[in-house]
């Protein structure tokens, strides 16, 4: 080293000569001031120093303050972010590029089935803690696509590659590289296959100051519970699948049975109405013949014979109408007609009709009528009958002394309760459910056998569609069955007073020219004698076709009363020509008579043109209310009903 | 201004004149605390202008040329005194390069109150030039000291104050080695 770069410098002689002590007091006196000064230095020095040194204490406890807070919020926050990726499930590692070295949080650790703080310091030992058929597929993971991504990827932001190093991982860096993967791990002590974790595991570059790659960031997520929730749900679906399959099988096969089903009621249907029509027929024919015996000529004994036969006849009709009744319930098809009903009258009309039985068997049968009942209601009068029938009927046929009573009463909510109260053989209470089943009959001591046992069946399906409850009780000594109906009170409809003449003759001074087409000759006299009893004047026919001729050719009639069912031309298709026929003809009365009675029976003969209808057999005044109506004669209303 | 340059001002005035010349420049300026000066104090600026004015009027010498004088031999006290520095560099001109670059920051560091002077190291061609600037009107002691350091590592360069500079606040000065500064040698600076 080169030495000291001092130039000397020399003062001017006199300057020299003032300033340089001379003497040795001057020169000591210098001293003590150079000295003094270097005191004073060293002094200020020491002060500065003690100054600084006290800064540097203050600093240096500042800092120490700060560096153990810094120490504890890091400590806090590591231990937060531990907790929080052991609830959450998921782990760390970062792994150094340069070194190959790893580092797991401890929560990977545990993932992986190794202990917390167990030395794993290469990706190797990672991959081997993976299934074994998994690991291949990691290695060709981190090989393939992570590190490849690595060296080949080219940078969105600056365009280059990561040969060129410069900024190229800018965009790495926002890239996620993700797998799934197996591994033994989880809890110790878990059942076979419990001990099966899956893992999510994505990786994200880390670059260094200058922007080159030197970490890899990655986290674990333990997804085991996804990944069974997942299979249990694909399991669950496959089994919902397989299920409604099954039940679509099974649908398709009640789909099936149940059009058999259709088929098969349908087959019944029709069966009891072709059965309903074909033995209408014949009794038309017997009550019909019956009717037009002049009693005035038949002795005493011919007289009881053919009241006999008649009463035969009639039972025979009730059965008929019974099954009539539950076939039609039985399709839903039983349909009430309400209209303004005299309850009283129905009432009292239904007792006075049983009352004859009753005094055979030298029975009372008493009524007993509410004093707040009203006289006037809308109801199925017909049905109402029927029920207040049967339940009579059978009370008196169970009865073999004492009495019938037939109680009303009113219930609130507008509903009326009868009762028919016997004294009869009674039900016991544990066979009173067997009242109600189709053709069933109690076999009870002291009972006659007789009916079809119907009755109750259809009193209870005629009840349901009434909206009302029918019951049985104990009355002691014998039986009192009830219904409870809800009833809308209606006022007294207007009455006008005619004579009840069951004749068309005299009613506008002129006799109705009534042509009947009917191809059985049975019938045929039955009808003719049942018009002639009118005061008719009557044609018969054996077909349509005749009947279609017989207006042609220029005959007058006021009415036709038309079969349906004949050879040749039947009802409908005769009906069907005579409303196409010019003139008059087409609005000629026409009225079906036929042993069909359900709706859509009928239907074709109304389809065609027909006025109106009448049941086989014929009851006399069903004839002439239709009639009436239909030739529009006044008050008919009131004369039939 | 930091109390290296004061203090050892006062030491140049002992070495390269006398005590006593020191002390009558230190009487004659009239400067606070009488010339009491530590190396790790700090002292007005105005204090080393009035010592160097009160020994140009003992001396007869002119300003400038005394502060040259002082800055020339302050290199070399620099180099015994903070030897650290110096560490790694074989020639002036790379040490000037980073003077402001990192000496200065070292300073800063240790005395965060310290206003160092800028030194701008530039090289057009053939020529180097070390432009400083301060709010202190010492670029006088700056050129002593530039020459001292390429003194100490004995380069043959030529060193020449830019006359253009105005003022005491700043100062050019030219170093000029056409035989030195070859190509090569300036793209490594």
């Amino acid at each position: 080293m080169p030495g000291t770069h001092l130039t000397r410098f020399a003062v001017p002689r006199l300057m020299a000569e003032a300033i340089e002590p001379t003497d040795s007091a001057s020169k000591i006196a210098l001293l003590e001031r150079r000295l003094a000064r270097a005191e004073a230095a060293r002094a200020a020095a020491e002060h500065l120093l003690e100054q600084k040194s006290r800064v540097l204490a203050a600093a240096n406890s500042e800092l120490t303050a700060r560096k153990d807070s810094l120490s504890t919020s890091l400590e806090r926050r590591t231990r937060q972010l531990l907790d929080a990726q052991r609830v959450a499930g998921f782990g760390t590692m970062l792994w150094d590029i340069r070194s190959r070295h790893l580092e797991l949080s401890p929560q990977v650790q545990v993932m992986i089935g190794l202990e917390p703080g167990s030395a794993v310091r290469t990706y190797r030992t990672l991959v081997r803690s993976l299934l074994r058929e998994d690991r291949r597929r990691m290695l060709q993971w981190m090989h393939h696509e992570l590190l490849a991504g690595l060296k080949n990827d080219r940078c969105d932001r600056c365009g280059t590659n990561a040969d060129q190093r410069v900024d190229v991982t800018c965009a790495e860096t926002l890239r996620e590289y993700r797998i799934e993967v197996r591994c033994l791990g989880g809890p110790p002590g878990g059942q076979d296959g419990d001990n099966v974790r899956s893992l999510c595991v994505m990786a994200q570059f880390q670059v260094d100051s200058q922007c080159r790659p030197a970490m890899i960031f990655v986290t674990v997520q333990d997804i085991t519970r996804q990944v069974r929730a997942d299979n249990e749900a694909a399991a669950l679906r496959a089994r919902e699948l397989q299920r409604l399959a099954d039940l679509e099988r099974l649908n398709e096969a009640l789909l099936v049975a149940r059009e058999q089903a259709d088929l098969a009621n349908e087959a019944k249907s029709r069966f009891l109405a072709m059965m309903s029509h074909d033995i209408r027929t014949p009794l038309n024919g017997v009550i019909g013949m019956l009717d037009l015996f002049d009693e005035s000529t038949l002795t005493t004994e011919q007289k009881r014979t053919l009241t006999l036969v008649r009463s035969s006849g009639d039972q025979l009709r009730v059965l008929l109408n019974d099954i009539i009744d539950l076939a039609r319930a039985e399709a839903g098809k039983l349909a009430l007609n309400p209209g303004p009903t005299n309850l009283i009258g129905v009432l009292t009309d239904g007792a006075d009709f049983w009352r004859h039985l009753a005094n055979d068997k030298n029975l009372s049968l008493d009524i007993v009528l509410a004093p707040d009942m009203p006289t006037w209601i809308e109801a199925d009068s017909v049905r109402l009958r029927q029920l207040i029938d049967n339940m009579l009927s059978n009370a008196i046929k169970y009865t073999h002394e004492g009495g019938v009573m037939l109680k009303t009463r009113v219930l609130p909510q507008g509903r009326l309760r009868v009762e028919v109260v016997d004294t009869g053989i009674g039900i016991p209470a544990h066979r009173r459910t067997e009242l109600f089943t189709d053709f069933s009959q109690l076999n009870l001591l002291g009972s006659e056998p007789g009916g079809a046992g119907l009755g109750l069946a259809i009193c209870q399906r005629i009840i349901a569609v009434m909206d009302g409850q029918l019951g049985v009780d104990d009355a002691g000594r014998g039986s009192c069955f009830w219904f409870e109906i809800p009833v809308t009170t209606i006022p007294e409809p207007k009455r006008v007073a005619h004579p009840i003449v069951l004749s068309f003759a005299g009613l506008d001074g002129r006799v109705p020219r009534v042509l009947v087409a009917e191809d059985l000759a049975t019938n045929r006299i039955v009808v003719e004698g049942c018009l002639r009893k009118l005061g008719c004047e009557v044609s018969v026919v054996e077909d349509g076709q005749q009947a279609l001729i017989a207006i042609e050719s220029g005959n007058v009639y006021d009415l036709v009363l038309m079969d349906m069912a004949m050879p040749v031309m039947d009802g409908p298709e005769a009906t069907r020509r005579i409303r196409a026929l010019p003139g008059p003809h087409a609005t000629l009365p026409i009225i079906a008579l036929t042993a069909f009675t359900r709706p859509e029976e009928l239907a074709p003969m109304m389809a065609a043109g027909a006025n109106g209808s009448v049941a086989k057999p014929i009851v006399i005044e069903d004839l002439y209310r239709v009639m009436a109506g239909a030739l529009a004669l006044p008050d008919v209303g009131a004369i039939a009903h | 201004m930091k109390g290296v340059i004061i203090a050892e001002l006062v030491r140049w005035i002992e070495q390269a004149f006398s005590p006593a010349v020191a002390d009558a420049v230190i009487t004659r300026s009239k400067v606070p605390g009488d010339g009491v000066y530590t190396t790790v104090g700090n002292y007005p600026h105005t204090d080393a202008l009035a010592l160097m004015g009160a020994l140009a009027e003992i001396s007869g010498q002119p300003v400038p040329e005394l502060a040259d004088a002082y800055g020339f031999w302050l290199a070399s006290r620099f180099m015994e005194l903070y030897p650290e520095m110096f560490e790694g560099y074989t020639d002036a001109v790379t040490f000037l390069r980073d003077v402001d670059g990192q000496h200065h920051r070292e300073v800063t560091k240790l005395y965060p109150d310290a206003r160092t002077p800028s030194i701008v190291v530039v090289i057009d061609g053939e020529e180097l030039t070390v432009s400083y600037g301060s709010h202190r009107p010492l670029a006088d002691i700056a050129h002593g000291l530039v020459r001292g350091y390429i003194a100490y590592y004995g380069d043959d360069l030529e060193v020449v104050r830019d006359p253009g500079a105005p003022g005491p606040h700043a100062a050019r000065v030219l170093v000029r080695a056409p035989a030195r500064l070859t190509p090569d040698r300036l793209s490594a600076v």
